[in-house]
């Protein structure tokens, strides 16, 4: 790639000039003669300076040149994150020099040992070119793991001046070895960011080492034989719970084979599995197999089939009526049978207004006007925001379902996808599937479509078209199942989800219409409170849009 | 120079629910005070005397728009 020699030659030279910082760095530790101390400023100036030119080349590549491909973009961009983080290392090193002014003696610091971090932290950085030009993993791994390594130096070398920190003596020298091995520390952490860039400059995508451990566990679990080098990764999105999820594409097979992987929390990850495996019991062709499932320590990982189609949302906005009829017409043929079948005698309680308390705060932060007052005009007085919720908390106790069903959990218009060719619709993000009440799936669903932020008549009339007939249809289910408070327990749940929702809104006027909806519901939930639940009539107006 | 005193409110409500409140109001009127309070702010007023009425309706599409307006001057 000559295009890039000069970003090539000046990263090289870029690794060097830190390697010599660092062994300058070990030199003063052990000698701090002033001349040496000089010469580790000097550098950091020159090391700076290399960081402004890289950083300049890079962004003038990235931008003066309009067809470069995305291997060559994330290239350059991992060339500007691994200068950045080599001027870090760079910092730290005039950082510990500079520590060595407030030690009554160097000697003090020998007692400890240092050398081993250095070892580690210069071992890692000879890997970097290599690791970097030839596109190495292996390298790219080493140097993350040189971080892990690091850690544990300073966890050793912490323990131990803490437990002397219990002796009168010495402590100003005890804590200015203590930031001294902190700054070696965060020299670690700097590693492990050029370590991910270099894995981003293979893989085209940001994963983290552990992600990108998870998926070689993965692929090795299925016996697949492709080459970590050579398989597509393309992520899809990263979920507000904090899953990874990325489409991998097999380069062996022609018509591009995919599998989903999903890395996250062990916790959610394994509960997703434990569900789709129930799943799978009740409606198997409904929800995606599972190729595998790894965990290590607090996370985990697993493969499943990528299901081909458009999520329901995507029907929505593409306006294509028939399209959106055949989806809505699949789904509630699905939902009757899922809850016919799995129908149980176990009454329920979905718990909204709780689930709606631990989000509260998330809503008041973006929207700190949402909490009011009492007031008052004349004799007529309206509840403030905090007694609303301790009312809905107590009518909620008597409010539950009289069955349960298996319920999808959160159906949100994005958990449901459309196959158009193989007329089927299947459900993705299964960690909350359980036995509980459908209104929670119910409310979710109806929300789901209220709140997408599309004002343009046409659309808002297939929303509001869309949600009629759920919301028709699973009353119908509940006037069948002689389920009594569906209308009541609805409105719980439609409570909490526009209530909830708001935190995601930042258009003040929408976030507003979805809030007051919450609260008109409260209202009529409160003022209906000595009466019998099954006299409620849920207001159909509620969840269709209107402009004001 | 006087402090200005505001209130106001806005929610959401249905053909029902919009009655309660024009009773409060029909009753203010009757007393001839109305209190309007929330936790920053008590707001008394006192209707007298002549009272400036107005009832403005707009309809467009299917967006309709009434505004019910009272203007007065405090008594002494």
């Amino acid at each position: 790639m000559p295009y890039f020699h000069d970003l090539e030659e000046k990263i090289r030279f870029m690794v060097l000039e830190v390697s010599r910082q660092l062994e300058d760095t070990l030199k003063i530790l052990h000698d701090p003669l002033p001349a040496r101390v000089d010469k580790v400023k000097l550098r950091d100036d020159r090391i700076d300076n290399y960081k402004s030119i890289l950083e300049n080349l890079c962004f003038s590549r990235i931008h003066g040149q309009s067809n470069l491909t995305k291997e060559k973009v994330d290239f350059i961009r991992a060339v500007n994150i691994i200068s950045t983080n080599l001027e870090r290392i760079s910092d730290f090193s005039v950082n510990i020099v500079a520590q060595l002014d407030y030690l009554s003696r160097i000697e003090f610091l020998h007692a400890y040992n240092y050398p081993p971090f250095f070892e580690q932290i210069s071992s890692a950085l000879e890997q970097v070119v290599p690791g970097l030009f030839n596109k190495d993993l292996n390298r790219a791994l080493n140097i993350c793991r040189a971080e892990f390594m690091v850690d544990k130096l300073y966890k050793r070398s912490f323990d131990q001046i803490i437990e002397e920190m219990d002796s009168a003596a010495g402590k100003r020298d005890l804590i200015t070895c203590l930031f001294i091995f902190r700054y070696l520390e965060r020299m670690g952490d700097s590693l492990l960011n050029i370590g991910e860039a270099i894995i981003f400059s293979v893989f085209g995508e940001k994963l983290k080492v552990h992600q990108y451990q998870a998926l070689v566990e993965s692929l090795d679990s299925i016996n697949n034989n492709i080459a970590i080098h050579d398989v597509g990764f393309e992520s899809i999105w990263e979920t507000r719970s904090g899953c990874r999820i990325g489409k991998i594409m097999d380069p062996s097979e022609r018509s591009g084979r995919a599998v989903l992987f999903k890395e996250g929390k062990s916790r959610k990850i394994f509960r997703e599995k434990e569900n789709i495996e129930a799943w799978r019991k009740i409606f198997p062709s409904l929800v995606p197999r599972i190729y595998s499932y790894n965990q290590s320590g607090d996370n985990a990982s697993m493969l499943l089939e990528f299901l081909q189609g458009c999520s329901l949302q995507e029907t929505v906005l593409s306006q294509h009526r028939e399209t959106l009829e055949n989806t809505l017409f699949l789904l509630k043929e699905t939902l009757s049978l899922v809850w016919s079948k799995t129908v149980k005698n176990t009454p329920v309680n979905a718990g909204f207004i709780s689930q709606l308390i631990q989000r509260i705060d998330d809503v008041l932060m973006i929207h700190p006007e949402f909490n009011f007052s009492e007031v008052r005009i004349g004799s007529l007085a309206t509840p403030s925001l905090d007694h609303v919720i301790k009312i809905l908390s107590e009518l909620e106790n008597s409010l539950g379902a009289s069955f349960s069903v298996f319920i999808h959990g959160d159906l949100n218009t994005n958990n449901i996808i459309y196959n158009q060719k193989e007329q089927q619709i299947y459900f993705v993000d299964l960690h909350r599937s359980c036995y509980g009440d459908y209104v929670q799936d119910v409310s979710v669903f109806l929300v789901s479509n209220y709140r997408k932020p599309v004002f343009d008549a046409g659309m808002r009339q297939a929303i509001n078209h869309l949600n009629q007939e759920f919301f028709s249809f699973t009353r119908q289910f509940a006037a069948e199942n002689g389920d009594l408070t569906y209308d009541a327990r609805l409105a719980l749940g439609l409570i909490r989800s526009f209530f909830t929702s708001t935190r995601f809104e930042l258009n003040r006027d929408f976030a507003l219409s979805m809030y007051q909806r919450a609260l008109y519901l409260a209202e009529k939930l409160i003022s209906h409170r000595n009466l019998p639940w099954k006299d409620f009539s849920m207001p159909a107006d509620v969840f269709k849009y209107s402009r004001f | 120079m006087t402090r200005e005193k505001k209130f106001s409110m806005e929610t959401l409500q249905d053909r029902q629910t919009i009655c309660k409140y024009l009773e409060a109001l029909k009753d203010g009127f009757q007393n001839g005070r109305i209190s309007l309070s929330n936790q920053d702010e008590i707001l008394i007023v006192e209707p007298g005397g002549l009272i400036h009425f107005s009832i403005k309706a707009r309809k467009k599409d299917d967006e309709i728009k009434l505004s019910i307006n009272f203007r007065w001057e405090e008594q002494d």
